[in-house]
């Protein structure tokens, strides 16, 4: 199955690399990974506070990150089933805002156990590259 | 809670496929509409907005597709749509595949059977006793034939015992002549105690069982009936209990009927009260917690000893001896029938299983094209293994399904064909579910190490390079350095496999009549009893009075007009186990031999011709010589190169006290070598002596006739016998061919079906080299056409690679020659008259399977024949 | 240069050497080249001089030893085989010299297959396969076993099974190679009206007769990529 994630992954994000020497691409592929955890832990923080629907969830996206990743808008369907199968989030139909039948998804209690978790451990890397590139 | 709720999601969405599918297209284009919305905001018209939105959602195809993926729902119908295409694809190679089915089948179906007569004969328990705790009393040592113990030393047994937990006396084995309605009848019957009734768990159809009161001596006969004698006896008699049969002068009462099922010990007919018992009975006994079977033994052996050198097994030498229930009924020779035959099956299976794997390495390496075509365009490996598994399975699993379904059919087939003397009771067919486990799990194993081939290669090589290999250039000539080693393997194991047939075979072969040194299909054996009849106690009167009447039916028998001779005596040919005397020319004693008493035309009637002098004198004067008649190489090897006519040696019996005087024996006649002690006895020197008052005429005796032409007549010599005296019984009529072959029963079986096994076994040899070839010639087609296109002929094209194979052939025949006399080694002792390491036998095997492959290698020129050097080139 | 969103294919500066019994043999050296959206190119050379190399490392079945590869915008040199054989499954049609149905399936079956791993549903499936059986007009033949077709038959069922998929791109390797010359421009005309539609094509021939029917030719001598006259590109 992860082999499926890093392809999808490839499209996932619209970020090219290119002359890549092999260090590069290694890198590269490691970022692919990263970015693509980083799709599913956007998801979740985007179901943190409140129930959302598919579009309203990439709106939070686009919104957490200042617009700075540009998310191919379809992969974030299946992202949220392999969320559903993981069984950090639940979906129910619901009603919308503007009255249409839509599919409403809500963090479960290990879902946001998954994200303080995934956050921590992000705020944790983050720190240590900025300390690192200080000190560099 | 994880498992579960994903669970879920893969039934929801396999079986409301489409329900799944239809919220998934509705939840995108919900997404879509927003997304157009929020364009629409932004101030686009409706379809820019709506070409925007698609634009970054990318392709709801696309993403439908990914979902699914993340569904893994596909994985599910996927295999069962490759199962499906598995499917129709085995039908569409049927040579192939039918093959590969018959291999599995044939080799299932035979190692379940012998699994089933493994477990039968080494570990099912009679019902009654699962875990095998009751041994049978009985005695070892002494003479031959006197292993019975007397009524005074059972219950002393009984009385004086302190080890055992529970004690039931029974006759085993009865056959009394009973008065039925439709005349006297000679039934086989046991004599069974009340206790020993409880025990085996009997429970009547009608009447009562026997009660503890009519163990006892003296106390009035009581008998139970077959539900089979009852049937057929006694139409179905309603009112049968209470009745009374006549068994010899008693008067017994019918207590009850048996049903169908209670068989107790060998197929009984009959069951009669232990106090109805005077011919020395055993009993079945229990161990008690904590003591071993020889501390029992002795316990026995000191209360034997206390009943004074005069009791009757002490004056027999024998010792008393515990055996357990099964191998007192299981002679050992057919237990060591069952344990080759399971050897066998399990060697056969590794065959089989070699012969599958070749089978599908060449379907495989055939289809090498077609997997590097799939890979190229995509479809993932684990497909390809898949498939690989999905036809073997399938097939292994028809095999499986084959045998079971043939199992109750070739099950009871083969148990008829065990035809041991008294088999006991559950000695038959009996379905267990662990022989279906059994060949599920044979052809799983099987299953499993024809598909390992295919799949380590499919794991292990690089699909890239098989895609550079075969989907740009054409198909190469293949790998035949693994076959080739499979092929090895399997004839060496085809090898051992036909020398060990060749050897049994010849081995009971040896045993049949041509070593006989007579026509034994041709000689009547029955056996008369005078029983009934009242005699003089006194010796030698008895024997005088006894013997007067056998003479009677002698001139009885010899008045037939088809009797061409006609003898009588103590023993039988067929039924005799070795030498029972020792023979001295002087004080010292010189070896071993038989000794019987027959009358004068025993030599005639068996049709053994005189090397030299006469047969026994008919009458034997009290104070004359004993006369002898010897057999040829007994004769050569006391008095070599002299004449042994009028010369004396002693004998003596071997379990006569050391008291007892050697008796002198006149040679009166030499006749030629027979195998008078048996049919697998070695030592075949006999001196046999006249049938006279002198040495105890027995009251039963073994009636001999032949006939002129064909098999004597069972009634006509009923009738002789009993016109000369109505009061003889006259029972167990048969030839002495057929009693030799009920001794020789198992070893015919091994035999049999190690010639079955064998037979299999080249069928699966021949299946794997013509897969071979025919595969090879396929594969290299191209090669072969341009050697033909060079100007090669088709004929020596195949010559050269029909070499190649036999090459092949023999050394995988030379590992398995040395390999077979090794294993020849170990089950020598079953051999009879062949030498272990038979070159002839090793011979005509490598012969034979050399052809097979030779004949196998055949179907393969036509093959050759029809390649077309002219396409082949077009394609290059 | 053509417009930069339209390049379907490109190829940056390959090279790709074997390693055979110690010895390099350079089967591709400093290739660039491009395929756009809809064109119909054709790669020519004699035999030898890499061209079924260069059509294995377009198609993924190969890496390059060292360059840049993007397919449609995504850079696929660096990925594992497992990620190409998906993206071989859904994005690459395949047509091979010597056709490679498989001889116990049904032309239906064998047109089938590569959408078996793909996750479609059996009825859209059914729709993608005879729509394809259709285009190569062999919808008539779908029950037969490939062993019942002629040679141009069989290559026209292994044209549809390329097709099926709805693939960015058809690769095809010296198609008409085991076809006679009727057969052989009957499959061309085909791929030439496949081309017509819309469909993207690259195939490769040592035959300079089918090289007409592309929109856009180029030679390899040698692993070089060189232009109509034999001389090499850039000098």
């Amino acid at each position: 199955m992860d082999e499926v994630f890093s392809v999808l992954s490839v499209d996932t994000l619209s970020i090219k690399f290119l002359s890549l020497t092999n260090l590069e691409k290694e890198m590269a592929k490691k970022v692919n990974d990263l970015l693509q955890g980083t799709l599913d832990m956007l998801a979740l923080r985007a179901l943190r506070d409140e129930n959302r629907h598919g579009w309203a969830i990439q709106q939070r996206i686009n919104q957490i990150s200042n617009d700075l990743l540009s998310i191919n808008q379809g992969s974030l369907y299946p992202a949220l089933i392999r969320l559903e199968k993981k069984g950090y989030i639940k979906s129910d139909w619901g009603v919308s805002e503007n009255g249409r039948r839509a599919k409403y998804y809500r963090l479960t209690k290990k879902g946001r156990v998954q994200m303080e978790a995934e956050a921590t451990l992000w705020r944790e890397f983050s720190t240590t590259i900025n300390l690192i590139m200080e000190i560099l | 809670m994880f498992e579960r709720s994903r669970l879920i999601i893969v039934l929801k969405a396999l079986f409301q496929s489409s329900r799944t599918e239809d919220e998934l297209d509705e939840e995108m284009r919900f997404h879509l509409k927003m997304e157009t919305e929020a364009n629409v905001k932004k101030g686009m018209d409706l379809k820019a907005a709506h070409q925007a939105a698609l634009r970054s959602f990318g392709g709801i195809e696309q993403r439908k597709e990914d979902c699914r993926e993340a569904w893994g729902v596909r994985v599910i119908t996927n295999l069962l749509h490759e199962f499906c295409l598995s499917l129709r694809r085995l039908f569409r190679r049927p040579v192939q595949n039918g093959l590969m089915f018959a291999t599995f089948a044939v080799s299932v179906m035979l190692s379940t059977l012998s699994w089933s007569l493994f477990h039968t004969m080494f570990l099912r328990q009679p019902e009654f006793d699962p875990k095998g705790e009751y041994l049978v009393l009985n005695y070892v040592g002494g003479v031959i034939g006197a292993s019975r113990s007397s009524n005074g030393e059972m219950e002393a047994y009984k009385e004086g015992q302190k080890v055992f937990s529970d004690f039931a006396e029974v006759g085993f084995y009865n056959s009394p002549t009973i008065q039925l309605p439709g005349g006297a009848e000679r039934v086989l019957a046991a004599n069974l105690s009340a206790r020993a009734l409880q025990i085996v768990g009997a429970k009547p159809l009608m009447g009562r069982l026997f009660r503890p009161e009519e163990d006892k001596r003296g106390s009035a006969p009581v008998a139970l009936l077959s539900q089979h004698m009852w049937e057929n006896s006694y139409d179905r008699d309603p009112s049968i209990v209470g009745k009374i049969m006549d068994i010899g002068s008693d008067q017994v009462t019918i207590v009850g009927v048996m049903p169908a099922d209670f068989r107790f010990p060998n197929d009984q007919d009959l069951w009669l009260s232990y106090g109805f018992y005077d011919w020395g009975p055993d009993a079945m006994v229990k161990l008690k917690p904590g003591v071993t079977r020889e501390q029992a033994e002795s316990n026995l052996k000191v209360i034997l000893d206390g009943l004074g050198p005069d009791s009757p097994a002490n004056r027999r030498g024998l010792t008393p001896a515990l055996i357990p229930f099964r191998d007192y009924y299981l002679p050992s020779e057919i237990r060591v029938s069952a344990l080759v035959l399971f050897a066998l099956s399990l060697i056969f299976v590794v065959v089989s299983c070699a012969n599958a794997a070749n089978l599908m390495l060449i379907d495989f390496l055939g289809r090498r094209a077609e997997v590097a075509t799939s890979l190229a365009l995509g479809i993932p490996r684990g497909a390809s293994i898949r498939n690989v598994c999905f036809q073997v399975t399938m097939i292994a699993m028809g095999a499986v399904l084959l045998s079971i379904a043939l199992l109750p059919v070739a099950g009871p087939f083969l148990y008829d064909h065990i035809d041991v003397n008294l088999e006991p009771y559950w000695l038959n067919y009996h379905f267990e579910w662990h022989y279906v486990g059994m060949a599920f799990a044979l052809a799983g194993v099987s299953a499993a190490v024809t598909v390992s081939a295919p799949m380590v290669y499919l794991l292990w090589v690089d699909p890239d390079k098989v895609i550079r290999e075969h989907a740009y250039t054409s198909r190469g000539t293949g790998r035949t350095l693994w076959r080739r080693l499979l092929l090895i393997g399997q004839i060496t194991l085809l090898t051992v496999l036909g020398v060990s047939a060749g050897l049994l075979v010849r081995s009971s072969y040896n045993v049949g009549e041509n070593t006989w040194g007579y026509p034994a299909d041709r000689v009547f054996v029955g056996k008369i009893s005078a029983r009934e009849i009242e005699f003089t106690v006194e010796e030698p009167l008895g024997s005088v009075q006894r013997l007067a009447i056998y003479r009677r039916v002698l001139d009885q028998v010899t008045q037939r007009l088809e009797t061409e001779a006609v003898a009588l005596a103590h023993f039988s040919p067929g039924y005799s186990s070795g030498p029972n005397i020792t023979y001295a020319l002087g004080q010292e004693e010189i070896g071993e031999a038989f000794n019987s008493q027959v009358t004068e035309g025993f030599f005639d009637t068996l049709g053994v011709p005189f090397v030299e002098g006469n047969t026994l004198p008919r009458e034997n004067p009290d104070d004359g010589p004993v006369y002898g008649v010897i057999n040829e190489s007994l004769a050569q090897k006391i008095w070599p190169s002299q004449d042994p006519l009028q010369r004396v040696l002693y004998i003596r019996f071997s379990g006569a006290p050391a008291s007892a005087p050697s008796i002198p024996i006149v040679v009166c006649g030499v006749v030629r070598d027979f195998q008078v002690s048996g049919p697998v006895a070695r030592n075949n020197d006999f001196i046999l002596t006249p049938l006279m008052p002198r040495s105890f005429v027995r009251p039963g005796q073994f009636i001999f006739v032949r006939d002129r032409i064909g098999v004597p007549n069972v009634r006509s010599i009923r009738d002789a016998v009993h016109r000369a005296d109505s009061r003889l019984s006259f029972y167990f009529p048969s030839t002495l061919g057929r009693v030799i072959d009920i001794m020789l029963s198992s070893m015919h079986m091994t035999a049999n079906l190690t010639t079955v096994f064998a037979a299999a076994a080249v069928l699966l040899c021949s299946i794997g080299v013509y897969s071979l070839t025919v595969t090879q010639v396929l594969q290299s087609s191209r090669e072969f056409g341009i050697r033909m296109a060079l100007g090669t002929e088709p004929q020596r094209l195949w010559v050269h690679f029909t070499c190649g194979h036999l090459l092949t052939t023999l050394i995988g025949v030379l590992i398995g020659l040395f390999g077979a006399s090794q294993v020849a080694r170990v089950f020598s002792p079953l051999l009879f008259g062949v030498d272990p390491y038979s070159v002839s036998t090793y011979a005509m095997v490598a012969f034979t399977i050399l052809l097979v492959a030779t004949l196998a290698c055949i179907p393969s020129f036509f093959r050759l024949r029809r390649i077309n050097p002219a396409k082949c080139l077009r394609s290059l | 240069m053509s417009n930069e969103n339209n390049t379907l294919i490109k190829l940056t500066n390959i090279n790709k050497v074997f390693l055979t019994d110690d010895m390099e043999t350079r089967a591709l050296s400093g290739v660039d080249m491009h395929i756009d959206n809809g064109e119909f190119m054709a790669i020519n050379g004699p035999s030898g001089c890499g061209k079924s190399t260069m059509l294995s490392i377009i198609g993924l079945l190969d890496t390059p030893t060292s360059g840049e590869y993007t397919l449609n915008g995504r850079d696929v040199a660096s990925l594992s085989a497992s990620e190409r054989a998906r993206i071989r499954n859904k994005e690459v049609g395949f047509i091979f010299q010597s056709f490679n149905l498989i001889g116990d399936l049904s032309v239906y079956e064998n047109v089938e297959l590569p959408l078996t791993y793909r996750g479609t549903k059996s009825s859209a499936r059914k729709e993608l396969v005879m729509e394809a059986l259709e285009k190569v007009d062999m919808g008539h033949r779908m029950k037969h076993m490939p062993s019942q077709l002629s040679g141009g038959q069989q290559q026209r069922v292994a044209v549809a099974r390329a097709l099926a998929g709805k693939p960015q791109i058809l690769l095809a390797d010296e198609p008409t190679g085991n076809l006679d010359s009727k057969n052989g421009e009957a499959v061309m005309d085909l791929l030439k009206n496949l081309n017509d539609e819309g469909a993207t094509l690259c195939i490769v021939t040592h035959d300079e007769r089918y090289s007409t029917y592309a929109t856009r030719s180029v030679h390899l001598f040698d692993g070089q990529l060189v232009d109509g006259d034999g001389v090499m590109a850039g000098v």
